[in-house]
């Protein structure tokens, strides 16, 4: 008798295993440690990357180049980041990255972004109304930049049986709004293979 | 009697109503034209883990039909884990679906579904003006339709191989951000696959897609390939006009809804000459009314064609399943039998008598699919110059009458660019049956 108990309740707990409900767990790991869970484009990514990328344009003679022509630092601009991959990225994250990258370098100067600039401007035109004469900031003495961002991440997918290759190129040049011409062009490739663990296959 | 414990569990977990029984409230209410209330009702059934990939993709459709286009592309993302998460299925649930039904397997959709995913999705990142992210939607359609390529090599009798209307889709978004050539490859796999498509589920080649052939061919001067596309198409005069300045509208007509699924019971035999009492699926379609639609712009008028047949391909893809399924509802029907007259030996005749009506109980057909997409899509698109035109739509019936005339938001058509309008028409609310 007791072996047909058993035998019942394994098979209860199996069916209840088919329709047991889940509770949530969280955790708080640090936001620099790495953690690769569908192989997809993350955050590790995007904050290595936009390191690597800007230590790499910074170290480039077109910099020292200009800062003793000018004798100032330039002023940058991050424009527009295609995205040509596989996967839907988000450049937002991207951006910022590059942008706090180049900013903290203390080796350019930055200005705002065309969305950001937008809203100071109407916050310029509202104090025109509406603050002290000495205290408002007059329209017409933004500085404009001198260089431009701009590039593109492409992907290459590769699979076969269940491994899977993906290789991403971050593409990035620097383009000089005066002339149009290009005073560096960066390169980043990151490859992950990633192997599917069936659960008894 | 501890059996009895076993039979409740195993009535419970088939107590509840089938999945396309659950939708009939849901598409009352989208024949009503009122998908944010689908949109309520759907929340409100019974969910489960098993179903999960359709109630994903459920709510996408009835998001974009709401116009809530970036929050159907999130639940879209949410199918396409689902479909990631399946790829290895748990032995636990095959377990259940051989001794109970199909039903309790997890649904990861068919090859079809998969690839409508990203149909859809691009669709919704065109109508917000994100190109660059609806060409993300493109290349996984190509990843996803190469490793269905590479599936096909074990199983020659697969009928859906490609898809035409994908690559179609595929072809304009690149042919938008001005890559010629992934455009014309785009275009070329799609007419390989339309003339397939003709054979299997009777969709013609768009003559769209011949002109497009003809005027891309031209342009990257593919002489020979220009040439061999005259002879084979033989039109009057095709439209190479290179107006470069020249926008584009493009229609797409979502009409109706896709099939669904009904449970038959037939009768089959095993090897023993036994008969064995099954349950299959099969599919009931949805009334055509609507043979093609006429796209009135400003003084244009352009009738679309049909390019792609929901409808036909879940019929054909149920086909394909149909000899493996029945072999394992044989297998299952065998094994609760077996189960039963066990219990008959060891617990007596009572305890046989229950677990044969358990079996029977349990033995339902797996009535999923999914359900919001559209029976098909009638699809046009013609040349304009930049400016704003006022629209309307011609619904023509299979007698070439005009069933309804539906007005259109203005169209603003700029240079050098495609804009893409969609109607999705499930029928007309009052005469549905």
């Amino acid at each position: 008798m007791y072996k047909t108990n058993l035998k019942i309740m394994m098979v209860a707990a199996l069916l209840l295993g088919l329709t047991a409900c889940s509770s949530t767990s969280v955790n708080r790991v640090d936001s620099d440690s790495v953690q690769d869970l569908s192989g997809s484009w993350n955050d590790t990514d995007s904050r290595l990357v936009s390191a690597n990328m800007v230590r790499d344009v910074l170290s480039r003679k077109w910099l020292v180049k200009y800062q003793v022509k000018q004798e100032k630092n330039p002023v940058v601009i991050v424009g527009k980041i295609r995205n040509l991959s596989h996967e839907h990225i988000n450049l937002r994250t991207f951006i910022k990255d590059l942008e706090r990258e180049l900013l903290n370098s203390g080796e350019v100067e930055f200005v705002a972004s065309s969305q950001e600039r937008e809203a100071i401007r109407s916050e310029r035109d509202d104090q025109a109304y509406n603050a002290s004469t000495d205290t408002q900031h007059a329209a017409g003495q933004e500085t404009g930049a001198d260089f431009m961002l701009q590039g593109e991440i492409n992907t290459i997918m590769d699979a076969a049986g269940d491994m899977q290759v993906k290789f991403y190129q971050i593409d990035l040049n620097l383009i000089s709004l005066k002339n149009n011409r290009k005073v560096w062009a960066g390169q980043k490739r990151i490859k992950k293979v990633l192997e599917k663990e069936g659960f008894f296959r | 009697m501890k059996k009895i414990i076993l039979i409740l569990l195993l009535a419970v977990l088939s107590g509840c109503a089938s999945y396309s029984q659950n939708f009939q409230q849901v598409e009352t209410l989208l024949l009503q034209g009122k998908p944010e209330q689908a949109l309520l009702e759907m929340e409100k059934q019974p969910k489960t883990k098993a179903d999960r990939f359709l109630y994903w993709v459920d709510k996408a459709m009835l998001q974009r039909m709401a116009g809530l286009y970036p929050q159907s592309n999130q639940s879209f993302e949410a199918a396409k884990a689902v479909i990631e998460e399946l790829d290895g299925i748990s032995v636990v649930e095959q377990v259940g679906a051989l001794t109970i039904n199909d039903a309790v397997l997890s649904y990861e959709g068919e090859s079809y579904e998969q690839v409508a995913i990203h149909v859809y999705a691009a669709l919704n990142y065109i109508q917000l003006g994100l190109w660059d992210e609806a060409r993300v939607e493109a290349l996984q359609v190509d990843v996803r339709l190469k490793a269905l390529a590479k599936a096909q090599d074990d199983d020659d009798a697969n009928i859906y191989t490609e898809d035409a209307f994908s690559r179609y889709l595929t072809a304009f978004i690149y042919e938008q951000g001005g890559e010629w050539s992934d455009a014309m490859i785009a275009y070329r796999k799609a007419y390989q696959a339309y003339i397939k498509y003709q054979k299997s589920f009777a969709v013609a080649v768009p003559s769209f897609l011949k002109h497009d052939l003809l005027r891309l061919s031209k342009k990257m001067g593919l002489d020979k390939e220009y040439q061999g596309y005259q002879q084979q198409f033989k039109l009057q005069k095709p439209h190479l006009t290179n107006d470069a300045q020249a926008g584009e509208v493009v229609l797409l007509f979502h009409h109706a809804l896709a099939p669904i699924k009904r449970a038959q019971e037939i009768v089959v035999y095993n090897h023993e000459g036994i008969a064995l009492r099954i349950s299959m699926p099969y599919y009931q379609s949805r009334a055509s009314r609507v043979k093609k639609v006429q796209l009135h712009i400003g003084k244009h008028v352009v009738e679309t064609v049909l390019v792609n047949d929901f409808d036909a391909i879940a019929r054909a893809s149920l086909e394909q399943h149909k000899p493996a399924m029945i072999a394992r509802l044989i297998a299952r029907t065998m094994l609760k039998k077996a189960a039963a007259k066990k219990a008959e030996r060891n617990n007596g005749a009572f305890a046989g008598f229950l677990l044969n009506v358990a079996g029977i109980l349990t033995e339902t057909a797996d009535t999923r699919s999914w359900l919001t997409l559209p029976k098909n899509i009638h699809f046009a698109r013609l040349r304009l110059k930049a400016g704003t035109y006022p629209a309307k739509l011609s619904l023509i019936g299979q007698q070439g009458q005009v069933i309804s005339t539906i007005t259109m938001p203005d169209v603003l058509i700029q240079q050098r660019q495609k804009t893409v309008i969609e109607k999705t028409w499930l029928g007309l609310a009052a005469t549905t049956p």
